[in-house]
């Protein structure tokens, strides 16, 4: 998938996310069991399913309205801080994304910034605070810089830290197990290990 | 295994082979201690997290499993399943189904009380719907936060055009859901909505940067107080006032002595040792501020009082007493010790108006109970003395 990214492609983009978060049950529950109450799978995985439930529909909507409607669904159907801080986040893109066919390498930049404003404002978070925004605060500031410098955006994960395969499936993880202030802790020890 | 009791063991897998390893409790923050290599046992993988056990997610405690016994037929459905058994055994209550909302089927021309958050905590808050009380309760998922549609059914079965007071406990998930569900309403019907915050629990220093003090039991006097108010006429800005002075003068501590279990986990989250207590820890088991030797009721009873005095001062004044079971402990134990916290009340100068001594707002299986002051004046008196009639708490 490269730009500009269709509604129609990001609704794909959700299934394989939902096939992967659906494989890594074993995973995704380990890390929440070691900071919660071990149950973000069995919600994240819900929500998911919804999503899955509702691709073509989510691939036929404007943008923007897309954007909304993943929003609501995650908001819904995952339910407790998680559901409300990701449907949130996507009902903040969808207000930057109104009026656009598709994402491009600008809009893109945008929507990763209000996607963090939004979670920063909503969960009283900042940088720092040992939550997923330590992950996805330096992941959005870092495309911005790129962006404005006007290099290939393509290669920015790779600048963040280490491999660019590493990055990439750090990211992934990031995204995956969602609230978990563990991540920060993993990275203050500097250790990682090969996926289970 | 067994012979060494005080240590958590745990399974670590790692690519094909399964490391066993043993943390003591010395070494608990963190730090672990690798003591050999067995052969892999199927069905006990944790996944190995950069060198952090995840050992939550497997719970052995002094040599032996704690599985989950309970009576329910499908995981993933609890909540939906109990809120059915609850609206047919409470025909006068109506369940939204699907939107997991509890509610009262007449509406009052009154302003509506509606409360809500994860469930596990039965009978709050669904058991508090009904005439003095709420007027409808919102369910999450197992220990986490109601989404905002529920919360927006919540808020228009409680709608009779007086506007709503939210009774919340102060967890962040709560917060932002019902926030933003107070702002969809707002915008969609119209409403007028309030909100108090109950963070009742002396176990957290009160602080403005982080959430700060969580909510508890004394959570069931809030939506008592607020739901009397209301069914007094009064008008939306004097609910919240009352329910707001009850929220400031109110105060609780609680204990837990095991673990509680996850429908949708099946194992404990977290560990207990067999003859220890956590003292301060929270309703989802967040850690706490003490783990001790198991007390006795007496020192319990005074522990508990001493730590409430000590932030709130209650000599010479009036108060209600709430002596609650987290779900796994009898009601005798908390008779023994309502006995001893009476005492020392009188001790200490605090006259117990009121008491109530039962299972109010649990965790789930969890053993271990806590203590809650109200402090009363002429007002709330009279609001806590109105009658109420729901299924969990009836004041006739």
């Amino acid at each position: 998938m490269g730009f500009p990214i269709t509604a129609a492609e990001y609704a794909a983009y959700l299934t394989l996310a939902a096939q992967k978060i659906e494989a890594e049950k074993e995973y995704i529950s380990a890390l929440d069991a070691a900071t919660g109450d071990g149950d973000h799978w069995a919600n994240l995985n819900t929500g998911f399913e919804r999503l899955v439930r509702e691709r073509e529909e989510l691939a036929a909507l404007p943008l923007s309205a897309c954007f909304q409607r993943i929003g609501m669904l995650m908001m819904n159907s995952i339910g407790g801080s998680s559901g409300i801080l990701y449907g949130g986040a996507y009902m903040a893109a969808a207000r930057t994304l109104r009026g656009k066919e598709v994402i491009d390498r600008e809009a893109l930049g945008q929507v990763l910034q209000a996607m963090v404003e939004d979670m920063c404002t909503r969960g009283g978070s900042k940088p720092g605070y040992k939550t997923m925004i330590d992950a996805l605060y330096p992941a959005a500031e870092t495309y911005r810089q790129l962006a404005e410098r006007g290099r290939r955006t393509r290669s920015f994960s790779a600048r963040s830290s280490g491999p660019r395969w590493r990055a990439r499936r750090r990211q992934r993880r990031w995204k995956r197990c969602g609230a978990a202030p563990i991540i920060s802790r993993i990275r203050a020890w500097g250790i990682w290990t090969r996926a289970p | 295994m067994a012979n060494i009791p005080l240590w958590r063991i745990c399974f670590l897998q790692s690519g094909m082979s399964v490391l066993l390893y043993v943390i003591s409790e010395e070494l608990r923050g963190g730090a672990l201690e690798a003591a050999g290599i067995v052969r892999g046992q199927e069905g006990h993988s944790v996944c190995n997290v950069g060198g952090l056990v995840a050992f939550k997610h497997l719970s052995i405690v002094c040599g032996k499993e704690l599985f989950m016994k309970k009576i329910i037929n499908d995981p993933g459905a609890v909540v939906h399943e109990m809120l059915l058994g609850m609206a047919k055994s409470h025909p006068e209550l109506y369940y939204s189904e699907g939107l997991e909302v509890i509610s009262r089927r007449v509406k009052g021309d009154k302003v509506g009380v509606i409360s809500g958050g994860g469930s596990g905590h039965e009978p709050a808050h669904a058991g508090y719907v009904g005439k003095g009380a709420l007027d409808a309760a919102v369910c999450g998922h197992i220990f986490s936060s109601p989404s905002p549609d529920r919360i927006l059914e919540g808020i228009s079965r409680a709608d009779a055009g007086k506007g709503v007071l939210l009774v919340l406990k102060n967890y962040s998930g709560d917060l932002m859901n019902f926030q933003m569900a107070s702002e969809m309403a707002e915008e969609m019907y119209g409403t007028k909505i309030d909100k108090v915050v109950v963070r009742d629990d002396v176990a957290v220093p009160d602080s403005s940067a982080a959430t700060g003090r969580r909510g508890i039991a004394g959570t069931v006097f809030i939506h008592k107080i607020a739901g009397a108010a209301a069914e007094r006429g009064y008008p939306l800005p004097e609910v919240k006032a009352a329910a707001q002075k009850a929220v400031d003068g109110l105060r609780s501590i609680g204990m837990a002595m095991t673990p509680c279990i996850l429908p949708a986990v099946g194992t404990p989250g977290f560990a207990i040792e067999d003859d220890e207590a956590v003292l301060g820890m929270g309703i989802h088991g967040e850690p706490g501020i003490q783990t001790r030797k198991i007390p006795t009721a007496r020192e319990l009873a005074e522990e508990f009082a001493d730590r409430i005095q000590a932030d709130l001062d209650y000599t010479g004044k009036e108060a209600a007493v709430l002596v609650n079971g987290l779900g796994g402990t009898p009601l005798m134990e908390l008779y023994i010790l309502y006995n001893e916290i009476e005492t020392i009340l009188r001790k200490k100068n605090i006259r117990i108006y009121r008491s109530f001594v039962g299972n109010y707002l649990t965790s789930l299986e969890m053993a271990g109970c806590s203590l809650s002051l109200l402090m009363l004046d002429d007002e709330l008196k009279e609001l806590l003395d109105a009658p109420c009639d729901t299924p969990a708490l009836k004041i006739l």
